[in-house]
Formats: structure tokens, sequence, C-alpha cells
């Protein structure tokens, strides 16, 4: 890593690529794009540090593991550092299925930064560059102006998060700026006269942190970290823990909690008209709660440590903007948390966003050549969300420059796909998170086998590293014991199938099969069945390849049905509609028509990707668009 | 289809049913300007839209019929099309000569059967299930055939069916919730809300499965059955209920006369009269043959009535009996012997004495009334629960009920909720079809290929 000092007053430097904003989005940018041997820069604002975690210290949850495991296995950055970082691991939907199980991190927020610095400072093509963006004029390529100085670039992208100009609300303070104690960026009207944001702007927030000392643990329930949840990274042994390991503790809110919200209306900047901005419903503030579902007095609270020697936890679930008294008279309310004292008080941030459908499937803007958005500025929540679009962003930037073809995931194949075309096919009104929901082949796209989703992709970078060599190997052997299964005939009279045949309630083996079928037997686990097939035959194969084939095998007919289901569906989709005729119908509800005049969907597809749109508006639009 | 690309003008007459009537309406659908029919008509001045004008229809200065127009313009006409409407005199052979007219000299094609009305939901007049609506109103024999047909129409069965699908959708989004929401909501919560949702979409839909009755099939042309062995008086009782009736009523056209019918009307509802003596008189084939073409109009009757002469007993009577009815009479009742055959033969069919046998010469008016009753009644009851009248929306609720229950036993055992959520889809499709989110080429097959022409 250079340091801008080295080099003389008056020289205007150039990069290839320059990356403004050092957050997930941010980090995962410059990191792929140097992987390509480009001359990266990252411009972030003086104060804090590469890949923090402003909100709940927490990486992965249900879809988004799934991102950070595609992220590793095209070479991302995010499940290295969460790793390195992390304090508590779990699955969430342990007993739900393969296909919806999600690993999630809790981690040590310094910690996490600080690796990200590390990692960082290793690679020597990427500067660092800790000043102000003030202004960036596109011409032939970029001129930078920061506060201290100019720079040129050929690329360029956005990673700047909610710092557009950012607005901090709690109760009636307002502050300018993009997270508390931290100034805001100039809006973009300000950085490129060309681009428009979204007419409203979006809104988050983040719970008061209280100090940890102050918390009545034993009134808690307990989350001790699960020893047998897997690391992210797939080059790391996949139960060693590089940090100690801590609890978290669920808590609940009462009725005197939402009571004391609820008799604070007016103080609310949400419900009194202070704040304009769009939240997320599926991340609500407990403001949202107490007045939304006003029949409802318990909800969870889950108080996460924020790092081993931090002196705050982070009680996810409470976020608001109440005035700080209210704040403080809440939380100690809650059973457990009588005594605690907030150290940090909760607060509501106001953004701009971009309309993320002037972007193409490679995040780069389709009106300005050469600029890329990536993450919270695009109207996404959650730092997993972030790093997704921060690598499609930085690998785009960098095959392009290089001439190489652009990479584009399938929406068929991963969640980032899913997102992305999302994001850039749609215009949302709310920020946008993942859900498993939001996918069309979930038994598919699942955490146990994002290698053999992801390894075509990354053979296209052409980049030869120790990842790219462990992949080869994992395919290999991925084959290898796919064959083994298919080919490999069990007799139903030998021991082992005897005993599997003892363990189904009703069902019985009755023939002879061979391992893909025994491992599709409903009432077997398909990784423990294979592990003692494989242990039979006296072969010993990582548990990785073990899960991935075993999962693999389980769904692979439900697979295939749902892949004769999105035929169809595409056929569907893809017809065409005129949203003008649409709109102007008298049988369609005049809320459908505003998200449809607003949205200008072309395609059936698009029209019911469009949030709330009734299934009258579709059966009448079907019907009729011939 | 062979039309579904073709936009020529089309022709047909709207009133037709081959017979010689006062007037008759023919429509024109689909020319670009009035201009290529002004040779036809003596009228000269401009036509404007929704005003009748008196014209003489002319083929090369000859004469051929006084008519009235009306002029439909798109895309405020019925189907979006500019229609122009030619009322004419009805002599069948007047109308093929209009028609011939059109066709030969003004560029018009013949419509195929629903063509008019397939345009209508190319141009966005109408939705599919309208279209469905129009086809039951149009060809309606009972009054709550007509209802249905007009609640398609409107859209209120249309009503129930998305709101079916709304519960469904919240059903679907319980079990997402349970993935994606878990941390928020619990596993309790979830659980009972899974359940709940699950619990209120099968109550909606259980009642509309009680809708779909095997019999209706016969709410849109019911027919009422005569049958009995030769010379036990079916032409009889068919003579004598239709003797009121035989002067405004024709033979049916169109069908095989392989057996008698004609239309008898009780209470607003056409019924389809049949005499299975038909079978036999017009075939002359074997007995055996006879009884088992009337076995199968019987299975599909709305009402069959049996009649028995006690007196000429035969070896096919057991058969008869095996079959199902819905009133017996016991004929001849003025024979030699008539009370102790027919005390025998109830003893040794004790089933029939439940059925109210009489005996048809005694008191003829008092048998039609109690045959009239309980036809009427019959009816009644068969369309006190609105029974769905439609074969494709019956299947598709048939399927519902199939894939849901299905989903129901998955449920209970499986615990995968992505392969839950998976079979959810199955259930998603058919549900999607009912209100008509499908691919509707299809459906438009099988709407089209009942639509008379000219509709």
């Amino acid at each position: 890593m250079f340091h801008v000092e080295q080099f003389g007053e008056g020289s205007m430097l150039f990069f290839d690529i320059t990356v403004i904003g050092g957050g997930h989005a941010g980090i995962e940018a410059a990191h792929i794009a140097a992987q390509f041997g480009l001359n990266i820069a990252i411009i972030t604002i003086p104060g804090i540090g590469l890949g923090s975690a402003p909100c709940n210290p927490s990486v992965g949850g249900v879809g988004k593991g799934q991102v950070v495991r595609e992220l590793d296995a095209l070479g991302g950055l995010m499940g290295i550092l969460a790793d390195k970082a992390g304090i508590q691991f779990r699955t969430l939907n342990d007993s739900k299925g393969f296909a919806v199980q999600s690993t999630r991190v809790q981690i040590d927020k310094d910690l996490y930064s600080l690796e990200a610095e590390a990692y960082i400072a290793t690679i020597p093509n990427i500067t660092v560059i800790r000043e102000k963006v003030l202004e960036i004029k596109a011409e032939h390529d970029f001129e930078i102006v920061t506060t201290e100085r100019s720079y040129r670039t050929s690329k360029v992208i956005m990673t700047v998060g909610t710092f557009l100009n950012g607005k901090l609300h709690t109760g009636s303070e307002q502050a300018i700026g993009g997270r508390v104690g931290c100034e805001a960026s100039a809006g973009l009207t300000n950085i490129f006269a060309d681009i428009k944001t979204r007419p409203y702007r979006f809104k988050t927030g983040t719970p008061p942190r209280l100090d940890k000392a102050t918390i009545d643990y034993s009134k808690l329930e307990e989350q001790p970290s699960d020893s047998s949840v897997r690391n992210f990274h797939c080059m790391h042994r996949p139960f060693h823990r590089f940090s100690r390991q801590v609890s978290c503790y669920l808590a609940r809110t009462n009725t005197q909690t939402m009571d004391i919200i609820r008799s604070n209306k007016e103080k609310s900047p949400m419900f009194n008209g202070q704040i304009k901005g769009v939240g997320a419903r599926y991340c609500p503030s407990i403001e949202d709660k107490a007045f939304r579902y006003p029949e409802k007095s318990v909800h969870h609270v889950f108080v996460e440590p924020e790092g081993l020697d931090l002196d705050t936890m982070y009680p996810s679930g409470i976020s608001s903007s109440l005035p700080k008294e209210v704040q403080q008279e809440y939380v100690n309310s809650i059973e457990g948390l009588e005594s605690a004292k907030i150290k940090v008080y909760g607060y509501a941030v106001e953004y701009d966003v971009i309309d993320t459908t002037d972007l193409k499937l490679t995040l780069e803007h389709i009106q300005i050549p050469n600029l890329y958005f990536a993450g919270q500025v695009n109207g996404t929540s959650g730092y997993e969300e972030a790093a997704g679009q921060g690598f499609i962003a930085g690998a785009n930037a960098a095959m392009a420059f290089l001439g190489m073809d652009p990479l584009i995931l399938s929406r068929h194949e991963s969640y980032i796909g899913v997102m992305i075309e999302d994001l850039t096919s749609n215009t949302r009104d709310e920020p946008y998170r993942l859900f498993t929901a939001r996918s069309e082949n979930r038994l598919f796209i699942r955490e146990d086998n994002s290698i053999l989703r992801m390894y075509p992709y990354r053979a296209t970078f052409l980049l030869n590293t120790v990842l790219d060599d462990f992949q080869r190997t994992f395919m290999d052997s991925y084959h290898e014991l796919i064959q083994f299964c298919d080919e490999t005939m069990i007799p139903e009279t030998s021991p082992l199938m005897e005993e599997f045949s003892g363990e189904g309630e009703l069902q019985k083996i009755t023939r002879r099969m061979s391992v893909t079928e025994v491992l599709r037997q409903a009432w077997l686990n398909p990784i423990t069945t294979l592990e003692r097939i494989l242990a039979v035959n006296g072969l010993i194969i990582s548990s990785d390849l073990v899960r991935t084939v075993a999962i693999s095998k389980k769904y692979d007919g439900y697979i295939k049905r749902s892949e004769s289901q999105y035929e169809r569906l595409k056929k569907m989709d893809s017809m065409k509609i005129s949203w003008e005729t649409i709109a102007a119908s008298n049988n369609i509800s005049f809320e459908c028509k505003q998200r449809i005049t607003r949205i200008r969907p072309d395609t059936f597809g698009q029209l019911k990707l469009i949030e709330g749109i009734r299934p009258a508006t579709l059966a009448v639009v079907a019907a009729k668009a011939l | 289809m062979k039309f579904l690309y073709s936009d020529e003008p089309i022709i047909a007459c709207s009133t037709c049913n081959h017979a010689n009537a006062a007037l008759a309406v023919i429509r024109i659908s689909g020319f670009t300007s009035l201009a290529q029919f002004s040779p036809y008509f003596s009228h000269t001045g401009p036509i404007e839209p929704r005003r009748v004008y008196y014209t003489k229809l002319v083929l090369q200065g000859q004469f051929i019929d006084d008519i009235c127009i009306t002029y439909f313009e798109g895309p405020k006409s019925y189907n979006g099309e500019n229609i122009l409407e030619l009322t004419i005199h009805g002599n069948t052979l007047n109308t093929e000569r209009v028609l011939k007219l059109f066709i030969n000299h003004a560029g018009c094609r013949l419509a195929s059967p629903g063509e008019f009305t397939y345009r209508a939901l190319k141009n966005k007049k109408l939705t599919l299930s309208q279209v469905e609506g129009l086809d039951l109103f149009l060809n309606a024999n009972t009054g709550y055939a007509l209802d249905q047909g007009l609640s398609l129409l409107s859209g209120n069965l249309q009503q129930i069916y998305t709101d079916l699908y709304d519960l469904f959708l919240k059903h679907k989004s319980a079990l997402e919730l349970s993935i994606d929401f878990i941390d928020d909501v619990g596993e309790e919560t979830a659980k009972g809300y899974f359940t709940s949702t699950l619990k209120d979409f099968k109550d909606k839909f259980e009642t509309l499965e009680r809708r779909v009755i095997p019999m209706d099939h016969n709410l849109i042309q019911p027919e009422i059955v005569i049958a009995g062995l030769p010379n036990s008086g079916k032409s009889s009782l068919f003579n004598f209920l239709l003797r009121d009736e035989r002067a405004i009523v024709s033979s049916i056209a169109g069908t095989t006369r392989d057996y008698l019918s004609e239309i008898l009307s009780i209470e607003n509802v056409r019924y389809k009269l049949i005499d299975t003596a038909g079978i036999r008189d017009a075939s002359d084939v074997i007995e055996a043959e006879g009884i088992r073409r009337t076995k199968q109009k019987m299975q599909h009757a709305f009402f069959s009535v049996l009649l028995i002469n006690p007196l000429e007993m035969r070896e096919e009577f057991s058969e008869l009996m095996q079959l199902k009815f819905d009133f017996m009479i016991f004929t001849h009742a003025d024979g030699i012997g008539f009370e102790a055959a027919k005390n025998q033969l109830l003893q040794q069919y004790p089933q029939l004495g439940s059925i109210g046998a009489v005996s048809l010469k005694s008191q003829p008016e008092v048998l039609e009334q109690q045959l009239v009753d309980l036809i009427n009644n019959k009816y009644l009851s068969l369309t006190f629960n609105k029974p769905i009248l439609l074969d494709r929306h019956k299947l598709l609720i048939n399927d519902v009920s199939l894939a849901l229950k299905q989903y129901e036993n998955l449920s209970s055992y499986e615990h995968d909720v992505a392969i839950l959520s998976h079979e959810l889809n199955t259930l998603a499709t058919c549900l999607s079809e009912l209100i008509g989110i499908v691919s509707p080429d299809q459906i438009l097959n099988s709407i089209f290929s009942n639509f008379c022409i000219g509709k």
C-alpha cells in the first residue's frame, strides 16, 4: 500500500480504478479489481476504518449467509474477514432443511475493521486515500477533487453508503452526516450534475448501544456459539475459530415497553413528520412495531456483543429515533435491562439513493460510462448485499478495463444474481434486502454448493491463485464422488441397507439401489448416510465435499422439476404488455395503477415483480395480454 | 386456432337458427372504412356511429332487401373493432344471399365460431372469465345457468377466486415468514401463523368445493328421460306432458334423431324431454342394445322416469330395475288383474314402494302435478348450493383439491420448508389458472370451440 504523502505536491495522480468509499462494498470492489493487476485507489472519509460495521455487529443470516459464501467462492473478502473476527457462530433455520439453512456470525466490529485494514494493506496495488471528495468531473476520464488535491482515473466505483446528503435524527435533534460522529458527503447533485437521485429519500435506523456491564444476563436466554457451524471461507478449516467465542442473549419487550413508545408518538421523528424518508417494512423500528401492530407487545430483542474488548452490546430489534430520555425509559422496561445504561443513543438516518434502473447488470451507469454504483447508495440494506454489489462492480470495472467479457451472475444460480437483476430491472420504493423468497430456485442456491455454483464464473477471471487451485481440485473430486454415487449399487441384503431400512418407520428398502437412490430416501439424512456408505467402502473424503454431494443428490429431483416450472414461468413472464393500457383500464385499483405508472413494466414478468400488485390485477392483465 | 393471426373483416348472422323469421341480424366486424360497403347501400349521406339508417341493399343495380344499418365505431364497440350491424328480413334464403353478397363482393370472410368474441378478448374488451361467462349466458337453458353466466360476466365469481388466491398468498407468506424472518417472529408464532392461514384457506376453499357437484353437467342442458319396456306407455306420457307445448316448440335441430326429444318448460327452465322409445324404434336393433342406450341416457339424465306395466312383465325387467330413477309410474291401471300384479311386483321389489309409484290413467293431472313438483324440487335443491357449471373451473377446483390434500399430507411429516414451499407451487399453479393468470392459448381453444358462429 502506498501512502499519498509519498507523492509530491502538484503532480496529479492517476489510477485505473478509483473506489469512493471504504465500506463493505468498497473494499470488495477494490480487492477483486486489484487481483487483475490494476492500479486501484480507495478514497474514504478520514476517521472511519475500512469495512466498519456501523449497525448490527453480524455477518450472514438467512439468504445473506449464501451471499457471503458465493462471494467467498468468487474470491471475495467478506468470508475471510468474518471468520477472523467471528465471536459467535450460529446456523439459522437449522431444523428446516438444507436449502434454507444459513450461517450467521457475530463479529467483533473493531477486529473486523482492523482485519480489513491489515488485509488491504498487504495488497501492493491498492492505495487508500483518506480524504473527503468534493467533486467528480466526467470528461474523457474522471477528475476527482478532494479537500486536499485532485486525482485522475479511468473508472469510478461509487460505494458511498448513507453519506449522500445524510441527515441524522434522534428525537428533535438533527445533525448532518452519514452516521453518528461523521460528516455527510456532498450530495450527488454536487458531485455529478447529470445523475438523478430518487425523488424521495430512504431511511434506516439503528438501536441504542447498551453498557455491557449494566445488563442482568441471568434474566435473558443465552445463545452460545455453535461449534458445529462451518467457517465461511472455503480454505479455512471448517470448525477452526480465530477468536474467543462469546454468547448472545434473547430478551423480550412487554406491554410496558410498548406503552412507553405509544405514549410518545408525537416525539417520534418518524411519526410526527420530521422524517420523510421511506424505511423498510422488513426492518421496522420499535416505533413501527408499536404503531403498526397495536395488538402485539412481545417482540424479540437479541442482545449481541459488539466486540470482545468493546464495552457495548447491540440490542437488535429496537432501533429507534425517539428522544434520548424515551429510549432510556423503554430500554429499562425490558426484563434484564432494568438498569442498563445507554452508551450511544439510537438514531435514524435519511439519505439519497440513486435510481438503479439506470444501471446495467454490471452496475455501470447507462448514461455515464465507466461510472459504477454499489451498496447502500443503490437503495439496499445490509453489509452482505453491499459486498455482493461491490464485488460485481469491482470485477466488471476491472474486466472492462482489460477488455474482457462482463461478469453477470444468473439469478437462477446465485442470490447475488437475484439481487442485481432485481435492482436493475425495477425501481424500489423501500430499501432492498435479500430474502430466500426472492429466488425462484431456492432449492439449488444453497450454502453447501456455493463453489459448485460459482466456480464457472470464477474461471472466467483467468486468475491462477491458490483459491483457483483449491476449487479445481474440489470440482474434480466432486465429479468423482457424483460418479461413485450414480454407479455404485448396493444390494438390499447388505448389512448397511438393512440398517437403513430399520431406521424408516414405515418405509423399507426392498431392492438393489444406487447410492444416489439411497440418498433420496425421505427418512434418511443424506449427509450421514453418505458418510456411512463411504466408511463401509473405506473411502475418506473431506466433509465439505460429502456435504455438497449428499445434499445435491437429495434435492436433484425437486430441482429438475422446478427448472421446468421456471421455464414455463419464463415464457409467461416474457410476454409483452402495455403499461399505458393497463394504467388506463377501469378494472384495476388506483394503488396498482400508481405503481404501474411509476415503474412502467414492459413484460408480464416485470409487472409481477412490482411489490404490492394484486392478484386481481395480474389476472386481468394475463387474460387480456395476448 | 386458425384465426389467431388473421384480422380481415368477418361476417356472420348473429340471430340465425336455421328457421325463417321476421328479422335477422348480420354483423360485420374488423373493416377499416365504411366506404368499402357504400356501393351496396342506396343511402348516400354520412353514416354516424350508433344511429340507425334505413337503406336498400343493392348488388350491381339489383335490389336485394330493405334493411336497417347501425355503425359501431371502434374502439367503442363490443369487440373494439369497427362493427356494422345489418337488420334484414329473416328468411333463411335471404340471409344466405346477403352473406354471400358481402363475402363474394365486399371482401368479407365468414367468421369462425367465437371469432367476434375472440377479437373482443384480443382487444381487451372482455377478460377470459367474462368470455366464459358470456358463453354460458348465451347458451343457458336454465335460469341458474343464466345467472351464473351473468355472474361471470360481471366478475362476481372471479371475486371469489381472487379472495381465495389472497388467502393462499397469506399462507404462502406464512411459510416464507418462517424461513426469512424466523428470528423476528420466533418459532412458535411462525407455526401458529402457518396453521391458521392454512385453515383459513381450507375453509374458504371447502365452501367453493361444495359448489362442485358431479350432477351439474346437466344443469346447463337438463334432460328428463322417460324409460320403460315397450308398450309401458312411454309415448303416451311424452305426448301428455307436451300437450300444451307442441304448438310452440320444435324439434331440436342438428341432433341425430335416434330418440325423440322435445323442449318442456317448467318454471323458467327449459328441459329436454326424451322418450327412449325412439331409441329402439329408430334403430331396429335387438332389445339388449335398446336397453344399453336407455341406461346410458338415464345415467346422464337430470331426472328420469320409469314406466312399468305390471301386466306385461318381461325378462329385461330385472335389468331395468337396476337403473337409478327418480320417479316410477305404474301404467295400465284399468287392465284386468292390475292391482294383484302390482302388489306382487312391489313385494318382489320392495324398493319400488319408496319411490311413490302412481298410476297414469286414473288422474293424469294429479300425476302431472306430482311429476312437475318433483322435477322442480330437484332443480331447486341442486341449484341451492350454487354449483359451478363450467367444466374448466370444475376440473381446476378438483386439481386444487388434490394438490391441497397432497400438501397437507406432506406438511404433516416433512420438515424441509424449502420442499414444502416447492410443493406449494403446484397449488399456486392451479389457483392462478383458476383466476386466469396463465398463458391463455390452451384455455382459448377450449372456450372458443363452444361458441356458435356469430357470437
